[in-house]
């Protein structure tokens, strides 16, 4: 089988989100003309939506627009799990061993990167973001874990 | 002299040392991550958002501008020494800046980028100076019905001047309006699909949004690739010769008039000004042929350009509180937590912030100069950090910035979702630039329509029967028409190709 062209992967997509914003808006009052319900905008956007992404797939399908450009699973998963890293350690265990952490993950998403350059990069990177942010700028983040008191 | 009054009093608001300082960071912040590939003006906005807080509005805005056009005076090194756009506004650059550096004449061109862009920044900062007021006037007239079609007018515009399909645009900016609409509603209090989530009720940070969207999924993209760089050392003495200013000043001024006109409308800014004026360039200059094989002033129109369009798109901004690009709309969000409603009472209401930011953009422009021109060396020494030591400080910094503006950790789970959704995004050629202008724009439109249904007593017709309105909607569906033409529709890929 053909790979999907990318238009009609995009359509599907746009498609899928106006239809997914039509239907949670069913449960919100649509209002009538004087009064606009929280409904009714979000009902007029996204049936339009839902339209537009079918007529792009459909065009898709007949014309070759092409298919994806190469999905790159490596660096995608890695720098996503690098953010997961940190949002869930950052509250927790302060920014210091946060930053080494996340670094830790990210730097294996850059093959180039060996891992003394890597641990480098961390530890200076944890420095100065305890420095800049927390301690010039002042921004409202511990720095340390919360049961070192 | 009304006019000359106003901008004395900006200009005692810029040379406070304060705001000289703010001034110089930002410009100083601007120049660097204008240099770096990978890091452009949005993510670095939105890192320093919560910083501003701090602040007053006048230097926030000082500072924050400063990194907008600082951004494109640096944008030009990269372009020229390494063949990369260090901003994508500075793409055509490298054409004929790279092919002068592999000549050995770097340093002329690196010189003519920099004039280029002061004289550029000081034309269009006096156009701004010039039509913002007489604009905001008119604007302080408008009911909630033009506001609506004015602003689907300049989403229209943004959809037409976005590369790609005019298709997928569309359906970019309404995706983008339905998320803006996340959130509280603020007329029933209703939560909007928030799904329960309590980080969700004052919406979707529009921060998490625009650094996943023009931060971290770049940071992916670049990450693909294992790159190269060559930098040239060699640059030369800056100053170009006699003869090269003499056959550059009609490029530069033509630029200037461009991309002044081409800041102002929405989804213009400093990218199309540069694409716009090189082709201008390309058909009016000569002899012609020396384009793309290092012709100087194939360097001076597009950086007098962007600069010129960069300095204007302020004008939606500042008159009309509607922002041109995803720049301005983060402004708009600094301004909103200085407590400041963007709109045309700005500057009637606050003088000193207005001609302020005007004032500190001329001084902007000059330290700029000099940023760019004694200092050269010192950012060809940063253009040789390689990329693999880059990427994580743009992680690290992006997730700090985006959990400190609420100090939530949900906006960073959105960080993460939109560096997702980025990413496909880039994968099937769909521009997000659409998607954050609907975003801003979208809960504005609703509350403008709401607002003029109540006053027309839910009568519709009100939209087309108030002349201006009407003439907005005529307009923006006759643009949209010519768009999908498909004659019209070849020409403008064509355009948009070169």
């Amino acid at each position: 089988m053909k790979p999907l062209s990318r238009d009609v992967l995009a359509g599907l997509l746009f498609a899928g989100a106006g239809i997914g914003f039509v239907i949670m808006s069913r449960n919100y009052n649509f209002g009538a003309g004087t009064r606009m319900g929280p409904g009714m905008f979000p009902t007029l956007v996204g049936s339009l939506l839902a339209l537009l992404g079918a007529v792009i797939a459909l065009r898709g399908l007949r014309s070759d627009a092409g298919t994806p450009d190469r999905f790159h699973l490596r660096p995608f998963v890695l720098v996503l799990l690098a953010i997961a890293v940190f949002t869930i350690l950052v509250e927790p265990l302060g920014l210091f061993i946060t930053t080494l952490l996340t670094v830790a993950v990210a730097a294996l998403a850059d093959r180039e990167l060996s891992k003394r350059a890597a641990a480098v990069t961390a530890v200076v990177l944890a420095i100065g973001s305890c420095v800049v942010f927390v301690t010039l700028l002042g921004l409202q983040l511990a720095i340390w874990p919360s049961f070192f008191g | 002299m009304e006019l000359l009054s106003d901008f004395g009093l900006g200009l005692a608001t810029a040379l406070s040392w304060q705001n000289l300082l703010y001034c110089f960071l930002g410009v100083f912040l601007g120049t660097l991550v204008g240099v770096l590939p990978g890091l452009g003006p949005v993510a670095t906005i939105a890192m320093l958002l919560p910083v501003t807080f701090t602040l007053g509005p006048a230097p926030a805005m000082i500072m924050l501008a400063g990194i907008y056009y600082g951004a494109q005076y640096g944008g030009s090194t990269t372009a020229i020494l390494v063949n990369l756009p260090g901003e994508s506004s500075s793409v055509v650059t490298a054409l004929d800046g790279y092919q002068m550096a592999r000549n050995g004449r770097a340093g002329p061109a690196l010189g003519m980028a920099a004039i280029g862009s002061f004289i550029a920044g000081c034309i269009a900062t006096l156009v701004l100076a010039l039509f913002a007021p007489p604009l905001a006037e008119i604007a302080l007239k408008f009911g909630p019905a033009e506001y609506f079609s004015m602003m689907t007018l300049g989403l229209v515009a943004a959809v037409v001047l976005a590369s790609g399909s005019v298709l997928k645009a569309v359906a970019m900016v309404l995706l983008g309006i339905l998320l803006g609409l996340v959130g509280t509603d603020v007329n029933s209090g209703q939560q909007r699909f928030t799904f329960g989530v309590a980080g969700l009720a004052d919406g979707i940070s529009f921060v998490a949004l625009a650094m996943g969207l023009f931060g971290l999924a770049d940071v992916i993209l670049n990450l693909e690739h294992n790159e190269k760089r060559g930098v040239f050392g060699r640059i030369g003495s800056l100053l170009p010769s006699l003869s090269d200013l003499r056959k550059c000043a009609g490029s530069i001024l033509r630029g200037t008039a461009l991309g002044s006109v081409l800041g102002i409308l929405p989804g213009g800014g400093a990218l199309l000004a540069s694409f716009a004026a090189y082709t201008l360039e390309k058909r009016v200059a000569k002899p012609p042929r020396e384009f793309g094989q290092g012709d100087i002033r194939g360097v001076a129109a597009p950086e007098s350009a962007n600069n010129a369009g960069a300095q204007t798109s302020f004008i939606p901004l500042l008159t009309l509180g509607i922002p041109s690009n995803p720049t301005m709309a983060l402004l708009i969000g600094a301004l909103m937590i200085q407590g400041i409603q963007p709109g045309p009472q700005v500057m009637t209401e606050r003088p000193e912030l207005f001609w302020g930011l005007i004032a500190s953009m001329l001084l902007g422009n000059l330290m700029l100069l000099v940023l760019n021109l004694p200092l050269i060396g010192l950012w060809v020494r940063l253009l040789t950090i390689p990329y693999k030591f880059l990427f994580n400080a743009i992680l690290i910094f992006c997730a700090i910035g985006t959990y400190s503006v609420n100090n939530s950790a949900t906006d960073i789970w959105l960080l993460l979702v939109f560096t997702a959704v980025g990413y496909v995004f880039i994968k099937l050629h769909c521009e997000p630039a659409p998607l954050v202008l609907g975003f801003i724009l979208g809960p504005m439109m609703e509350e403008n329509l709401r607002r003029a249904l109540r006053i027309s007593l839910g009568d519709p017709t009100v939209l087309v029967t108030r002349p201006l309105s009407a003439a907005f909607l005529v307009l923006s569906v006759l643009l949209l028409i010519t768009m999908i033409a498909p004659s019209i529709r070849a020409k403008r890929e064509a355009a948009l190709q070169e």
